[in-house]
C-alpha cells in the first residue's frame, strides 16, 4: 500500500514537471507582477486603458459603473469620512471636504451649518446610496468619452467597416484577453513593439508578429523613463486581469473565510467521528472473538 | 412523534427503509482511505444539479448568445460568479473521485462475485458522466468547447456506411451549430442527469443487495454471530455516517482552495483558449478535451487510420472503456484484495495505472513523432492489461488470505 502510494506519488510528479516544460511558448514572457489588490494601479489602469486603449478596443463584457463601483467607490467613501470627521471635530473644511459632504448629500454644500443639517436628515443607508451616485458621476464625466450611460457596456465607438479598412482586421474585444492569453502576454506584448519599416504602422511586434495594431503607447513611452513606462503597462495589464474576472477582487478573501469555517467544522467533525468510533474499538461493536 | 413515525410507517416503509439501508446496514468496520469515494462522488453529483439548476435559470443555448450569457453570469448574476466555478470545478472533481473510487475497485478486486452487477453499473454510470460532461463543456460555446466537439462528434462520421447520415441526424446540421449546442443543453440538463440519478440508484440498490467488499476481500457475511449480525459488520450508521462527514470537510477543502484559489487551475480545468468565444472560421493551433478524457482521446490518435478511415481508432477508443465492463470475468484470480494477490498482478496493475496516467498526459499534448510512439506502447500495455488478465491472474503465488477482516 505504502509502496503503491509513493509509486503513484512520484509518476505524479514526473508528469509535473513535463507539464511544466511543455507549458512555455516559444518566445519568453517577461512577469507582469500584476497585483490586483492594488487600487491606484487598478485606477491608473483604468485611466490608461480609457485614453488609449478604448477608442478602438471594447471590453463589453464591463459596464462602466461596475469599474466605478470597484475601483473609485473607496475613494469617495474615504473622503467622505475625513471630511465628516473634520466636521464633527470643528476643524476646518478644505474644498475637497467640501465636495466629498456634498457627494454625501447629493446636493452642494457651500458651509458648515448647511452641511449638518442636510446630513443630520439623511440615514446611512441614503449617503452610502449618494456616494455611489457620485462615483457613477464622476465616471462618467471622467472615462466614458462617448455618448453612453454609466451602466452601458464599455464598446468602443469605432465603425466596424472603417476598422476593417483602417486596419484590415476588428480589433478584438478585450474583455477576456487576460483569461485567454495571459497577464504575462500583455505586459509583455505591450512593451515588445520595435520599428519595422516594411509594417503599414512602421512597427512590428515581437510577440505577435506582423500585427496590424500601431504602437499605441509610443508617445508614453518616449516621455517618461523606461521604469514609469512599465509601471504604467503593468497598470493597463492589471485593470485588464481585473476586467477579465472582477470576482476576482472579492473570490480569495472569501476563500480564506471558506477555509477557515471549514477548518473548524473539519475539528468537529473529526473529534464526533472519534467519540463514534469509540463503541467500535472498546465499546459495543469491538470485534468479536 | 412517534404517533407521527406509525402513522408514516403504516403507508410507507420509512422506518424499514431506514433500517435496512443505514441503521442495521453491516459495513465492513476496516474501510480506508480508499473507500471515501462512493460518498463523495454522490455529494459531487449533489452539488452538481444544484448548481446546474442555477447555472441554467440565466444560461442561454443560443450559438450567439450563449458565450455572453456565461459572462453574464460571470459578473451581473448574484454570486454568479462562485455558482459557475462550484460547477466547472465540480466537473473536475467529479471525475478525480471516480477515478479514485474506480482504482479503488481494482485494488481490492471489488468487482469480483458476488459484485459484478455493482461494477457493471458504475461502468455505465462512468460512461453516461462522460457524456455529460463533453455535452457540457460545449455549452459556454468558447474555442475549445466549439472545436472539441467538432472533433468528437466528426468521429460518429467515420462510421462505415452510415457514417455521414449519422452525423448530420446527430447535429441537425452540416456542423456543430445552433442545433447542435440546443440539443445538448438538453441532453447536458434533463436527459443524462435523469439518466445518473437512476444509475446511482441501482448502484447503492446492487451495493446494498451484496454488501460492501472491504481491503481484506473477505466477506463479512460467512461470519455471523447469533443473532445474523456480521461478527466484522458495523451500523453504517452512525459509524459510517459520521466518518465520511470528516472526508466530506476534507474534501470540501481541498475543493474550495480550487473554487476560490484557482478556479481554472492554469487551464486544466478551465482552458484558456475557452476564454474566446467560437469560431468557425478559426481553428486553434492544439485542439485538446479536458483532461478527464486525454486517455481515451490518446488512445483514438494512437491508432492510425486503415483503408484510409479514422473509423479503426474509434472503434479502438470504445473499445477501450467498453473493455472495463468484461474486467469481473477477465480476472480469474481466487483472491480479491491487493493485499494477497500475486506478484505478477501487482506488477501489471503499476504498468496499467502508468500507462492510463500516461495517456491522459499525452492526450493533451500536440502530436509529435516520440509523442505518438509513446502513445502507441501506452495504448497497448492498456489493453495488454485486460487480454493477458487471464493469464497473469492465474499464475504465481497469492498470499493466504485471512477467515476474518485484519485491523487495518
Amino acid at each position: 500500500m505504502k509502496k503503491l502510494l509513493t509509486t503513484t506519488a512520484s509518476v505524479l510528479a514526473g508528469l509535473t514537471i513535463s507539464f511544466n516544460l511543455l507549458a512555455g511558448s516559444n518566445v519568453q514572457l517577461d512577469r507582469a507582477n500584476t497585483d490586483i489588490r492594488d487600487q491606484k494601479s487598478l485606477q491608473n489602469g483604468a485611466q490608461l486603458f480609457m485614453d488609449y486603449c478604448s477608442g478602438c478596443h471594447s471590453i463589453s463584457f464591463m459596464r462602466y459603473n461596475r469599474i466605478a463601483e470597484d475601483l473609485f467607490l473607496d475613494d469617495i467613501v474615504e473622503a467622505y469620512k475625513q471630511a465628516k470627521t473634520n466636521l464633527l471635530t470643528n476643524k476646518p473644511l478644505s474644498a475637497t471636504d467640501f465636495q466629498a459632504l456634498s457627494n454625501a448629500v447629493d446636493n452642494s454644500v457651500k458651509n458648515i451649518k448647511q452641511a449638518k443639517e442636510s446630513l443630520g436628515k439623511l440615514s446611512d443607508s441614503q449617503i452610502e446610496k449618494n456616494l455611489s451616485k457620485a462615483t457613477d458621476r464622476m465616471v462618467e464625466k471622467n472615462l466614458v468619452f462617448n455618448a453612453d450611460k454609466v451602466g452601458s457596456p464599455i464598446i468602443s465607438s469605432m465603425p466596424k467597416k472603417g476598422a476593417e479598412a483602417w486596419f484590415g482586421t476588428t480589433p478584438p474585444d478585450l474583455s477576456l484577453v487576460a483569461r485567454s492569453k495571459g497577464t504575462d502576454w500583455i505586459y509583455t506584448y505591450l512593451r515588445s513593439f520595435y520599428k519595422d519599416d516594411s509594417r503599414p504602422f512602421g512597427v512590428n511586434n515581437k510577440v505577435l508578429t506582423n500585427v496590424s495594431m500601431p504602437d499605441v503607447l509610443w508617445h508614453l513611452k518616449e516621455s517618461k523613463s523606461t521604469k514609469d513606462f512599465n509601471q504604467d503597462v503593468r497598470d493597463i495589464t492589471n485593470f485588464l486581469d481585473y476586467v477579465g474576472e472582477p470576482a476576482k477582487l472579492v473570490r480569495v478573501d472569501l476563500g480564506y473565510k471558506v477555509l477557515g469555517f471549514l477548518f473548524i467544522l473539519f475539528i468537529l467533525s473529526y473529534l464526533l467521528k472519534k467519540e463514534y468510533w469509540r463503541d467500535v474499538k472498546y465499546g459495543k461493536w469491538k470485534a468479536k472473538d | 412523534m412517534d404517533n407521527n413515525k406509525n402513522w408514516i410507517d403504516q403507508r410507507f416503509p420509512l422506518t424499514k427503509v431506514w433500517n435496512e439501508h443505514l441503521a442495521e446496514y453491516y459495513t465492513p468496520r476496516n474501510f480506508n482511505f480508499w473507500y471515501f469515494f462512493g460518498s463523495l462522488a454522490m455529494l459531487v453529483l449533489v452539488m452538481q444539479i444544484v448548481t446546474g439548476i442555477f447555472l441554467t435559470m440565466h444560461f442561454k443555448p443560443d450559438e450567439l448568445k450563449a458565450f455572453a450569457s456565461v459572462e453574464y453570469i460571470m459578473r451581473d448574476v448574484n454570486w454568479g460568479w462562485l455558482i459557475r466555478y462550484l460547477h466547472s470545478t465540480g466537473a473536475s472533481a467529479f471525475f478525480i473521485v471516480i477515478y479514485l473510487h474506480m482504482y479503488r475497485g481494482l485494488l481490492y478486486g471489488s468487482y469480483k462475485s458476488p459484485r459484478e452487477l455493482i461494477w457493471i453499473l458504475g461502468m455505465i454510470l462512468y460512461i453516461a458522466l462522460m457524456a455529460e460532461a463533453f455535452m457540457g463543456y460545449v455549452l459556454p460555446w468558447g474555442q475549445m468547447s466549439y472545436w472539441g466537439a467538432q472533433v468528437i462528434i466528426s468521429l460518429f462520421g467515420s462510421v462505415p456506411l452510415i457514417g455521414p447520415d449519422l452525423l448530420e441526424w446527430i447535429l441537425g446540421d452540416y456542423a456543430v451549430g445552433d442545433p447542435a449546442l440546443n440539443r445538448f443543453f438538453s441532453l447536458h440538463v434533463i436527459a443524462l442527469p435523469l439518466i445518473l440519478v437512476v444509475l446511482v440508484f441501482l448502484h447503492i440498490v446492487a451495493l446494498h443487495t451484496v454488501g460492501s467488499n472491504n481491503p481484506d476481500g473477505v466477506e463479512i457475511k460467512k461470519n455471523k454471530d447469533k443473532n445474523g449480525i456480521p461478527k466484522d459488520g458495523i451500523p453504517f450508521h452512525p459509524y459510517y455516517s459520521v466518518k465520511d462527514i470528516v472526508g466530506v470537510v476534507v474534501f470540501l477543502m481541498l475543493f474550495s482552495a480550487v473554487v476560490f484559489f484557482a478556479p481554472a487551475m492554469n487551464g486544466y480545468f478551465l482552458e484558456h483558449a475557452n476564454f474566446i468565444e467560437a469560431n468557425p472560421l478559426k481553428t486553434p493551433e492544439h485542439i485538446a478535451p479536458l483532461w478527464y478524457l486525454t486517455p481515451f482521446y490518446s488512445v483514438l490518435r494512437a491508432i492510425p487510420p486503415m483503408f484510409g478511415s479514422q473509423f479503426p481508432g474509434v472503434v479502438g477508443m470504445f473499445a477501450a472503456l467498453l473493455i472495463l465492463l468484461a474486467l469481473p470475468w477477465l480476472d480469474r484470480s481466487k483472491v480479491k484484495s491487493i493485499r494477497y494477490r500475486s506478484a505478477p498482478y501487482k506488477y501489471a496493475l503499476g504498468i496499467f495505472v502508468v500507462s492510463f496516467i500516461y495517456l491522459g498526459y499525452l492526450g493533451m499534448q500536440p502530436v509529435t513523432p516520440t509523442n505518438a510512439l509513446l502513445a502507441r506502447v501506452f495504448t497497448i500495455t492498456y489493453f495488454g492489461f485486460f487480454i493477458l488478465m487471464p493469464w497473469f491472474t492465474s499464475i504465481g503465488k497469492t498470499k493466504e488470505v485471512p477467515k476474518r477482516v485484519t485491523g487495518k
